[in-house]
């Protein structure tokens, strides 16, 4: 088949892929119009109890920040020994990214998963809550005030609905203390002007930021914590004790794993803290707080589901239930009323429910004996408790219909999904029947490659396998790097053994750097990269021999050219570096910190404040790290200009890919820039080790395995919480969803791009001496197809057989959204397109 | 280069030395023929007779008697001890097998045979270091976990280098097999048999329990989170019953095809 042939059978593919996504991840259908007061029979709702409401988000505010030993919040301890506040783990539904929980958190329904990615795409439009029913919208309706500080996200869901807002965006990680000022500064006057609002909602960054940067034991966490209780001893003393008729609530939207990210389903993830705190209270409480975790599940006090702080809450506030909320009512807070209002409450949880319940069967609540189970379990349940009228057959009632509604209400759209499957699977046959066809001579390597894909393929059905997929490349990588080495190579390489130990022993050394998993994650103490953050001269050595790897790389590079080409090159790299590295360099330290650099480089930062007229070193990080994207620019566009010129030099790819390789390193992790000097020894050596092999087929397989080995080494996993997003803004002042895109790509596919880049180095050397350079580009297309398509496919059917399994949305699914990066941005983009373009320019 | 042939002509101490150059030479005439000489099967009486049952045993044994699942260094230690008498009998049982009429030039009587038996596994003992190496090197935790490791090595040691020590004896491997035995041990270790090696049954078990442990690795990811899926169990079991299948299948070879 023809190259272009193969490319539109590849597009094809890809929108069958895509075609099937849509599928999968379906908007969800919700009931749109507004919550009326509910029908609730002869009773009446009580009297609201609270006439005004303070919503204290702290962003992943897990709950042993909170209640446990370690936590170093004592006035919240003291309130809730005092009884004056009631505190709970509330179980935060997955992903546990902070936009799908605040529409959890204001609407009281469970999150779809597209919400998890639109969480990253920050700016559309479907996100807004504006026309469903929560209980932001309700207090709204009723005419009540709400301010919003905080977290922008707020104005996203709710652009109308607020009468005072100040949003800060959460996505700038590295601000540990400006994005929390921003919030706490309107607290007095907020305070003292209590009659201005009914409803202040704040939301704090800080907590999340540090999480995300340093982990949970970082040293910024103790201090913040206290500044949080601080904010909450401020609004008590200054507001509650004197008004008793307002309700503060303080909780975490999520948790955070025990690297401090979140995102997944782990118990650190999902246990929030929740707090309600008022005057108004005298709760008795046996278990005094602080608690030890004894069994380190972060389940402190009772266990709630977040959502049900939305029925309470409207209940509390005498506002209609929002119509899509499936929390129950927190039994704790009832005991605020007396039995005939617990029970008019409870009724109007329970007719709710029966609503949204009709609404997913598709009809009424009927008690018939007929009837799948489910149904007829409810709908026995609700006719008992209409019947009785007792709290106990209420409250059944409500559990089971949060239980049903739970773990059913996903609905796929099947019409979708069987077309993208049916496209991506007929795509798939073609390139299986070509790659059948046209590779005629089998050799042990095509068979070790079958077997290898294969194996690759099965693994997409395990969830503990797609969650530990770093095993499976790493098992493969071995395999394969001793069966080439010993049974397949020509036999005059054999002994060069040190070779080979030298490429296992570095590949061995890139495995352990971040050992990124689950599994192994907890033993954070053995990661080469966690030894590295101990000292920051350790780090920074690595780092700065890193950039003199790749510098020296350059240099030599340009050999071909004359000395004054390649020395204004390399200076010029130079120079891109060492802007890279200062900005890096303010970053990595802490305001507080700054002084730990060494003088000679404040020297130099001073000067380059002056030079762009700045107040302070922050504030250079931008224009330093525009500037070596400039000078990036600028030597590649002077190195491609030069060959176009001097049409004798035909070496300028190695040149082009060197400077391709700062790029990279100035977009790395700081403690991942080692496993960079790593790739580029095992590719020179690999050169130096099938500098004579002519199979076509190693390479790619080569390429292959050691592309994927080198991303899970970076310590990505299949998870949206592994996801680094701290070089995603270099240079940029605002959230801008291109370049933020294309950058979060570039810093989390780096090692893979260099390994991918570096094989064409490879077929150059080895292959292209044998065969016509446009059978290898052929071929090399082929055989990325062939592993997508059999691997894609294996997926998708995976996906489709286990929709309804527990893990298919905080496992399966985002290895489909993974593998639609490497299927549709990598392959497509670099391997493919990038690659030809290098190849032929040669 | 030059390290790893020096490094192979410590391991047997009375092997004769082949200067560095003369190998080279060698590599250079394979390059020209691809197909040297294959590696001779020792000349054994009954080499059915050598399926490895000991393995299963041991492989049985790690749980019902020393319940490697309650305590498993003990265990492990236990097993090992175990394992060594069993691979003296073995070892015995190569010894038995070997044809009269090879070149058993030198007798030694039965006490030199056994002193022989006792010095490969003291040899294969030591051994383990080295197979603990390759074992990290393989992907083996390396800051923690030290002991399993290296009881694991030993026991690989054990099922893997004992047996080829045994077969092909180092004092004799110039004159029964026309090469050195460094280069010998190098040819089997790095699978450059260049015959048919499916009737060679010490060779199958030998890449049996190679690929064995690295099957066993598998099902230590998986979230299960059982008892026996701590760090060397699978491996020792994929061990044991890789040594075991690879003997089977030459077995079978032999008698059937």
């Amino acid at each position: 088949m023809k190259v272009y042939l193969l490319l539109l059978l590849y597009i094809v593919q890809c929108i069958g892929y895509i075609w099937f996504l849509k599928g999968f991840f379906p908007m969800k259908a919700v009931i749109q119009e507004e919550g009326d007061p509910h029908y609730i029979g002869n009773y009446q709702l009580p009297d609201p109890k609270f006439d005004k409401l303070i919503f204290m988000v702290v962003d992943a505010l897990r709950s042993d920040f909170v209640f446990s030993d370690h936590s170093s919040m004592d006035f919240v301890h003291s309130l809730l020994n005092g009884g004056k506040a009631l505190g709970y783990t509330a179980y935060s539904n997955p992903p546990t990214v902070t936009l799908p929980r605040l529409k959890g958190i204001t609407t009281g329904s469970t999150p779809s998963f597209l919400d998890a990615i639109l969480n990253i795409a920050e700016d559309d439009q479907s996100s807004s809550l504006s026309k469903q029913d929560s209980w932001v919208k309700q207090l709204w309706k009723s005419g009540a005030k709400v301010n919003m500080f905080g977290d922008d996200t707020w104005t996203k869901l709710f652009p109308e609905f607020f009468n005072k807002v100040d949003g800060t965006s959460s996505f700038y990680v590295a601000d540990f203390t400006e994005v929390d000022n921003n919030v706490t500064r309107h607290l007095n006057h907020e305070l003292q002007n209590a009659k201005d609002w009914d409803c202040m909602i704040l939301h704090y960054l800080g907590l999340d930021h540090i999480g995300h940067k340093g982990g949970p034991n970082s040293p910024h966490m103790l201090p913040k914590q206290e500044e949080m209780d601080q904010v909450v001893r401020t609004i008590y003393s200054k507001h509650l004790l004197n008004n008793p008729n307002t309700l503060m609530i303080l909780l975490g939207d999520h948790g955070m794993n025990e690297v401090g990210n979140h995102g997944g389903s782990s118990a650190g993830e999902t246990s929030a803290g929740l707090v309600f705190i008022s005057e108004q209270f005298s709760f008795h409480s046996d278990r005094a707080v602080p608690l030890e975790d004894i069994t380190n599940s972060y389940q402190f006090l009772d266990v709630i589901q977040q959502i049900d702080l939305v029925p309470t809450l409207s209940g509390l506030l005498g506002i209609p239930i929002p119509k899509n909320n499936i929390g129950k009512l927190i039994p704790g807070i009832l005991s605020l009323y007396c039995e005939h209002e617990r029970k008019s409450l409870l009724f109007q949880n329970a007719y709710q429910l029966k609503r949204i319940l009709e609404e997913a069967f598709g009809r009424e609540l009927n008690h018939t004996k007929d009837d799948s189970s489910d149904f007829y379990l409810l709908s026995s349940l609700f006719a008992h408790s209409v019947e009785f009228e007792d709290e106990e057959s209420i409250y059944a009632f409500i559990s089971t219909a949060q239980d049903y509604l739970m773990s059913s209400y996903s609905d796929y759209n099947y019409f979708n999904i069987y077309i993208g499957f049916i496209l991506f699977l007929l795509c798939s046959l073609i390139v299986l029947a070509d790659f059948i066809f046209s590779v005629q001579r089998k050799t042990n390597a095509d068979k070790l490659i079958q077997l290898i894909i294969l194996t690759y393929s099965v693994t997409m059905h395990g969830s503990s396998l797609v969650e530990e997929e770093h095993q499976t490349w790493w098992g493969l990588l071995v395999l394969f790097s001793l069966f080439s080495y010993f049974l397949l190579i020509d036999i005059k390489v054999q002994y060069k053994y040190w070779n080979f130990f030298a490429i296992m022993a570095l590949l061995r050394l890139m495995r352990a750097w971040n050992y990124s998993g689950q599994k192994l994650n907890i033993l954070s103490v053995t990661k080469t990269s966690s030894l590295l953050q101990g000292s920051s001269i350790s780090i920074w050595s690595i780092g700065i021999l890193a950039y003199c790897v790749v510098l020296n790389d350059i240099s030599r590079s340009f050999n071909e050219h004359s000395v004054g080409f390649r020395t204004f090159i390399t200076s010029m790299s130079c120079f891109e570096a060492l802007s890279s590295v200062l900005a890096k360099l303010i970053g990595f330290y802490s305001t507080a910190e700054l002084f730990k650099i060494p003088s000679l480089i404040r020297f130099i930062l001073d000067y380059v404040t002056a030079f762009y007229k700045l107040d302070e070193w922050k504030d250079c990080v931008i224009p330093l790290l525009r500037l070596s994207f400039a000078i990036y620019a600028i030597t590649n566009a002077l190195a491609m200009l030069r060959s176009v010129l001097d049409r004798s030099s035909n070496q300028i790819f190695p040149g082009l890919l060197s400077l391709f390789n700062l790029f990279l390193l100035n977009q790395t992790k700081l403690e991942n820039m080692g496993l960079l000097v790593c790739v580029i020894l095992v590719q020179r050596l690999v050169c130096r080790l099938w500098r004579h092999s002519t199979s076509p087929s190693y390479l790619f397989t080569y390429n292959l395995l050691f592309q994927n080995f080198s991303f899970f080494c970076m310590g990505n996993t299949n998870a949206l919480s592994s996801i680094d997003l701290s070089n995603s803004f270099n240079g940029l002042r605002s959230y801008d969803m291109i370049p933020v895109g294309v950058l979060t790509f570039i810093s989390n596919w780096s090692l893979p791009i260099i390994v991918s880049l570096g094989s064409l180095q490879l077929i150059k050397i080895s292959a292209s001496q044998s065969y016509p350079i446009e059978y290898l580009i052929r071929l090399k297309l082929l055989f990325n197809m062939f592993f997508y398509s059999v691997a894609g496919s294996s997926l998708l059917v995976s996906c489709f057989n286990l929709r309804f399994h527990l893990f298919i949305w905080t496992v399966f699914s985002p290895k489909l959204l993974f593998f639609l990066s490497w299927f549709g941005l990598h392959n497509l983009l670099v391997d493919f397109l990038f690659g030809v373009a290098i190849l032929i320019t040669i | 280069m030059r390290k790893a042939v020096s490094f192979s002509e410590g391991l047997s101490s009375d092997s004769s030395k082949l200067s560095p150059s003369k190998k080279d030479g060698e590599d250079t005439k394979n390059e020209k023929n691809p197909n040297v000489t294959p590696l001779k099967v020792p000349p054994l009486n009954h080499p059915v007779s050598l399926l490895p049952f000991q393995s299963l045993y041991a492989a049985y044994a790690l749980f019902a008697k020393y319940d490697v699942l309650t305590n498993k260094n003990e265990a492990l230690v236990s097993s090992l001890k175990g394992l060594v008498g069993l691979q003296f009998a073995y070892g015995v049982l190569i010894l038995f097998n070997y044809s009269q009429d090879s070149t058993q030039t030198r007798k030694r009587g039965y006490f030199g045979d056994f002193a022989v038996i006792i010095l490969n596994l003291i040899i294969s003992l030591i051994m383990s270091v080295p197979v603990h190496m390759l074992l990290l090197l393989f992907g083996a935790p390396i800051l923690s976990l030290n002991r399993e490791t290296f009881l694991l090595a030993a026991h690989l040691s054990l099922l893997t280098v004992f047996p080829i020590l045994s077969t092909y004896r180092a004092n004799h491997a110039e004159k029964d097999f026309g090469m050195s035995f460094s280069t010998l041990f190098f040819r089997l270790v790095t699978v450059q048999v260049h015959g048919d090696i499916s009737k060679h049954i010490v060779y199958l078990t030998l890449l049996g329990t190679v690929f064995g442990t690295w099957l066993g690795i598998t099902p230590i990811p998986l979230d299960w989170d059982r008892p026996w899926q701590e760090w060397p169990i699978t491996l020792l079991v994929g061990a044991f019953l890789g040594n075991f299948v690879g003997g089977l299948i030459s077995s079978i070879s032999i008698l059937f095809f």
